[in-house]
């Protein structure tokens, strides 16, 4: 007993931590979109190993949930599953259905007519109370309706079976008492209001204005019920699962079909709980009992949330043939598996401890057939927030060709950002921009990065320039507004850059845009536009005051845009940091990283980047800042080769610099005077 | 054991509702009822006997709604709301058989406890509410003695619990040494332990025949040796016979046996009247039915005019005045039906509770058709 106890704590353990962010798996929706379930990813790729289930843990499982073999010894072992189910499962258990003839399966529904009786728990090996009689479990409502019709036949017959069901329940000896005259409508409706409390209130009040009144045996029984789901409902909400199950446990009567939230509720409890065995026998109890499609399908979910995968097996047995051949629980078979890999994309720094590897490739091959691309997409996020971004981009392309929605295309366009392949990445952004704003910003980011990186001889191409705009405008893009600021004041067509500056800043300020606004100024001389702009917005951007009348003095950027370095083009002025243009809030994340940088809070930083690469994938600048982060922690080698990644790209001044401090400190090679600090971070 | 296996014989053949299973052949008749009740078969062809047993379940819950007081007390609601051995007797009996505990035992802790205050196992006779004491006649009624054994003896088949079997046994003893006398007719039952003995009166002994509950007389002495040497049983079925079947007329409530015939004890109307009226039942229900003396009595008691059933005045055997209440009636039927004739059973196809008496014997009378005689429509 001990041995099975320690094994069921270590079940518990791994189950624990594989559930850490996953939202109250009991009450999803069952027909949730999967890409709801899929959150962008935090971080693209974790270092840690992929740890698979270790031989213990399946040795334990394989004790929890013996095979499903008709006829298992286990207490909790599935029963035989239903006439005419075929099992996903266990092709084998399907012999005795044959596909050929759909139909006559399709006859063959499992029996689930008429009232059932309710759940019944295992108190296990615990005191049990044997004399204990509840009461509680026995409905008189027909005896005392036949009673108050004085069909004694029926009064007879109703207590032979009750007594039958029960042998130690008695008939009430006030069967026949004289009705009293007291309405209680008035309890009913506070009870179907769901205010039981008022209801016990009310009920009290009518007893003493009337000491002959006793509320009915329906009454009370139905306010009971209410309460004790009421209170499980109360208690599962607070995760308190003992407390969830004692009510369930004084209130069995509550465990039926017509009550499926409360036993998902009780479900999840015992799962939360390692009593696997009961909150197998539950869900179990559901898929033989209960005929609802949408629950059963739903209830299979949430047990491939809760339960090991020998449990979801053995369920998914329990799958019912449909008319058109099909068993009810298709695809669901991977339902534990996707659970897992919607885990692993909200927890990247949590290994893949549950993903069987196996049970991925299955699931993988699975989801290259199907028709809607759902799944194809969600090994695409799975791949993309593990850094493949090879594998994602071919996940993403097939769910994009099967249909899926628009996220898969934004996972496509992501992937091919992240692999560099920009051309097409803004290709598709730009075809498919009238469906999501989404793309359209993605696209600006894209061309504004393309922009960022031109030399200042290059020029847009004509047709690029004409869609990029327009984009812009359609979309007032702040940001693209000011990237074609700094595109038009590179090439001196001063007045476009202005307007393009008066947009960006009237759609949304921003520093870029107003510092382009008083570049504009001042390379036109315009004091008082200076002035103006100062005045407006000089106690927001500091970097305003680098702007003398006529001579601003050289101001360096906080970082280091791509072409910094080249672009020395007029000592008046200085082109302020332009962060890569990922949108809004990206952007702000970037001067949030920043500004941690400065700080020297530089975890806080990378965290901000984590954010910002999340969003919009990896950025030149947010790498650069990156490196730089890494190496304040004194993370060397990481630092080396977030620098190198960089430098492999696109060799800069910034890559090359990061490159050589990174070994300078490693070998302790800094020149003792060699720090002339123009540059922030190199300080 | 001999008896044991005769009674299965006749439970065989004169009711449908034996399983038939070996190891149940000792079962006795209320043994059968238990079963039956505990394992009812299942509901789908709706057999008259089911119905009717099912009735009488419902029947008893009204019943004990009205007549039994909280405290479990039977109120004769028609007799000063007093409370007599008999209706207890009745209540527990039939408690017991249908297999309500709760009421039974509420019914022997008040009856122990208010009625058993003699200095033997006899309870007193009556109990009445105004008076007090409550108990103030210390005499017993024999025939509610008898009936409170029988309904301890089923009860203690029903629920095995020891001390009833043994409360049984000492109301018997006291029964058979203190109730019984030994007359040419045999071993006979006064009606109390005081003033019906040829000592107490000069046409004495003085007894009631309808004081013979013949199955709770079979059924006490198959379990207890003292009652079943007494052949008490043999005595009152030669008693009826001398009086229905040799003198061809009804018994009358109060019969003295001093003389060379059994008569109509003085001071007693010469009447088959309230008193007399179970007589029937208790044969109709005996494990050993006289179909002689049941055809008698059926015929002698057989109404015929619109007004229905009669007091009978004995000497003259005509009707003194109409008896109206379906307990009455319901004997009636039963005794006809044991005889196989056809009839319809309008007194036992519902229950509507009339006066204690009434209400009493109808429910009695259901539960003889149960155990007794399925077979009728």
């Amino acid at each position: 007993m001990p041995m099975i106890r320690s094994r069921a704590l270590l079940i518990a353990t791994f189950l624990s931590t594989s559930f850490l962010v996953v939202t109250p798996v009991g009450f999803a929706q069952a027909t949730a979109d999967p890409f709801a379930k899929v959150p962008i990813p935090l971080v693209p790729q974790s270092s840690e190993t992929t740890v698979g289930l270790s031989d213990q843990a399946r040795t334990t499982l394989n004790e929890f949930y013996p095979a499903q073999t008709r006829g298992a010894s286990s207490s909790f072992a599935p029963s035989a599953q239903p006439v005419g189910a075929t099992s996903n499962a266990a092709p084998a258990e399907a012999s005795s259905s044959n596909p050929f003839v759909p139909v006559v399966q399709a006859v063959q529904t499992p029996q689930r007519s008429g009232p059932t009786k309710p759940f019944e728990m295992d108190l296990g090996t615990g005191p049990k109370d044997a004399t204990k009689f509840d009461t509680n479990i026995i409905d008189e409502t027909a005896l005392r309706y036949y009673a108050d019709q004085r069909n004694l036949e029926r009064v007879g017959a109703e207590i032979r079976r009750l007594k039958t069901l029960h042998p130690q329940w008695a008939p009430p000896s006030d069967l026949f008492a004289p009705r009293s005259t007291v309405d209680e409508q008035p309890v009913w409706d506070l009870f179907g209001a769901g205010q039981y409390l008022e209801a016990r209130q009310k009920i009290e009040n009518l007893q003493n204005a009337d000491p002959n009144y006793r509320p009915s045996t329906d009454l009370l029984a139905k306010l009971t019920e209410g309460e004790a789901r009421a209170a499980i409902q109360a208690n599962s909400d607070r995760s308190n699962w003992s407390g969830t199950i004692a009510v369930a446990r004084d209130h069995s009567n509550l465990l039926v079909c017509e009550h499926m939230d409360t036993l998902w509720r009780v479900g999840e409890a015992f799962a939360r709980t390692d009593d696997y065995a009961n909150a197998f026998d539950l869900y179990r109890y559901i898929l033989v009992n209960c005929e609802d499609r949408g629950e059963r399908r739903a209830t299979l979910e949430k047990a491939s949330a809760l339960l090991p995968q020998k449990g979801v097996d053995a369920l998914l047995a329990l799958g019912d043939t449909q008319p058109d051949g099909m068993n009810e629980f298709d695809g669901l078979q991977f339902a534990k598996v996707r659970s897992a890999i919607a885990e692993a994309i909200s927890n990247p720094i949590i290994p893949d401890l549950k993903i069987d590897p196996a049970e991925l490739n299955r699931f993988q091959e699975f989801a290259k057939g199907q028709p809607d691309g759902d799944d194809a997409a969600i090994i695409g996020w799975y791949n993309y927030s593990r850094g493949e971004y090879q594998a994602a981009s071919e996940w993403f392309e097939e769910a994009f060709q099967a249909g899926a929605d628009d996220k898969a295309i934004e996972g496509y366009i992501l992937s091919l950002r992240n692999l560099d392949d920009l051309d097409n990445a803004e290709m598709i952004a730009l075809r498919y921009r009238d469906r999501s704003p989404e793309f359209g910003k993605i696209y600006i980011e894209i061309v504004a990065d393309r922009i960022n990186g031109l030399e200042d001889d290059e020029t847009l191409d004509r047709g690029d320039l004409d869609s990029f705009t327009k984009v812009v405008d359609d979309s007032k893009s702040a940001l693209g507004a000011q990237t074609l600021g700094w595109y038009f004041i590179a090439r001196d067509e001063i007045t476009d850059a202005g307007e393009w500056f008066k947009k960006s800043v009237s759609w949304e300020p921003s520093e870029e845009g107003v510092v382009g606004l008083a570049v504009v100024a001042s390379r036109e001389k315009d004091n008082s536009a200076l002035s103006a702009i100062k005045t407006e917005y000089g106690d927001r951007y500091a970097a305003l005051s680098d702007f003398k009348e006529y001579r601003p003095v050289v101001h360096q950027a906080a970082v280091r845009s791509t072409r910094s370095d080249k672009k020395r083009l007029n000592v008046t002025e200085s082109k302020p940091v332009r962060v890569r243009s990922t949108g809004g809030g990206a952007d702000k994340l970037m001067v949030d990283a920043k500004s941690q940088f400065d700080a020297g809070n530089y975890q806080a930083a990378l965290n901000a980047l984590d954010k910002r690469e999340a969003r919009g994938g990896k950025t030149y600048g947010g790498e650069i800042l990156r490196g730089w982060a890494n190496f304040k922690l004194n993370r060397l080698s990481e630092a080396e080769r977030i620098f190198r990644a960089q430098d492999s790209q696109r060799s800069t001044k910034d890559t090359r610099f990061g490159i050589g401090a990174v070994q300078n400190t490693k070998y302790n090679m800094w020149p003792d005077q060699t720090n002339d600090c123009k540059v922030r971070w190199k300080c | 054991m001999k008896f044991a296996l005769l009674v299965f014989t006749i439970l065989v053949i004169s009711s449908g509702m034996a399983s038939g299973r070996k190891t149940e052949s000792q079962w006795s008749v209320e043994d059968r009822w238990i079963q039956y009740v505990a394992n009812p078969k299942p509901a789908q062809v709706e057999h008259p006997s089911e119905r009717k047993n099912d009735l009488t379940i419902g029947a008893w819950q009204l019943y004990r709604s009205i007549f039994m007081a909280d405290g479990g007390r039977i109120v004769d609601r028609e007799n000063g709301a007093i409370s007599h051995s008999e209706g207890q007797g009745y209540g527990m009996l039939i408690a017991a058989t249908l297999g309500d505990r709760e009421a039974f035992d509420r019914l022997w802790d008040w009856t122990e406890r208010e009625l058993l205050v003699r200095d033997d196992s006899l309870a007193a006779w009556k109990w009445d509410p105004s008076a007090d004491p409550h108990v103030s006649d210390m005499n017993n009624a024999t025939d509610g003695d008898l009936l409170i054994a029988w309904a301890l003896l089923r009860a203690y088949k029903k629920w095995n619990v020891r001390d009833y079997l043994r409360e049984a046994e000492a109301i018997v003893d006291d029964i058979v040494s203190k109730a019984t006398i030994v007359t040419p007719y045999g071993s006979v039952l006064l009606p109390g332990t005081k003033g019906f003995s040829g000592k107490d009166r000069p046409d004495g002994p003085v007894v009631n025949l309808s004081y013979w509950v013949f199955p709770a007389i079979e059924e006490l002495a198959a379990q207890m040796p003292v009652l079943a040497k007494s052949n008490l049983g043999e005595s009152g079925m030669r008693l009826l016979r001398d009086v229905i079947v040799s003198g061809k007329t009804l018994p009358s409530e109060w019969t003295a046996l001093g003389g060379d015939d059994p008569v109509s004890a003085d001071g007693f109307e010469p009447v088959f009247g309230y008193n007399a009226l179970r007589i029937p039942l208790y044969v109709a229900w005996s494990q050993k039915p006289d179909p002689q003396l049941l055809e008698a009595l059926a015929t002698a008691w057989s109404g015929g005019g619109e007004a229905g059933l009669d007091i009978i005045d004995v000497k003259t055997r005509t009707a003194v005045e109409p008896i109206r209440g379906r307990g009455y009636g319901a004997i009636h039927e039963l005794t006809l039906c044991s005889l196989g004739h056809h009839t319809n059973l309008t007194s036992t196809e519902t229950f509507e509770p009339s006066t204690y008496y009434s209400s009493t014997l109808q429910l009695l009378t259901l539960i003889a058709f149960s155990e007794r005689y399925s077979q009728c429509p």
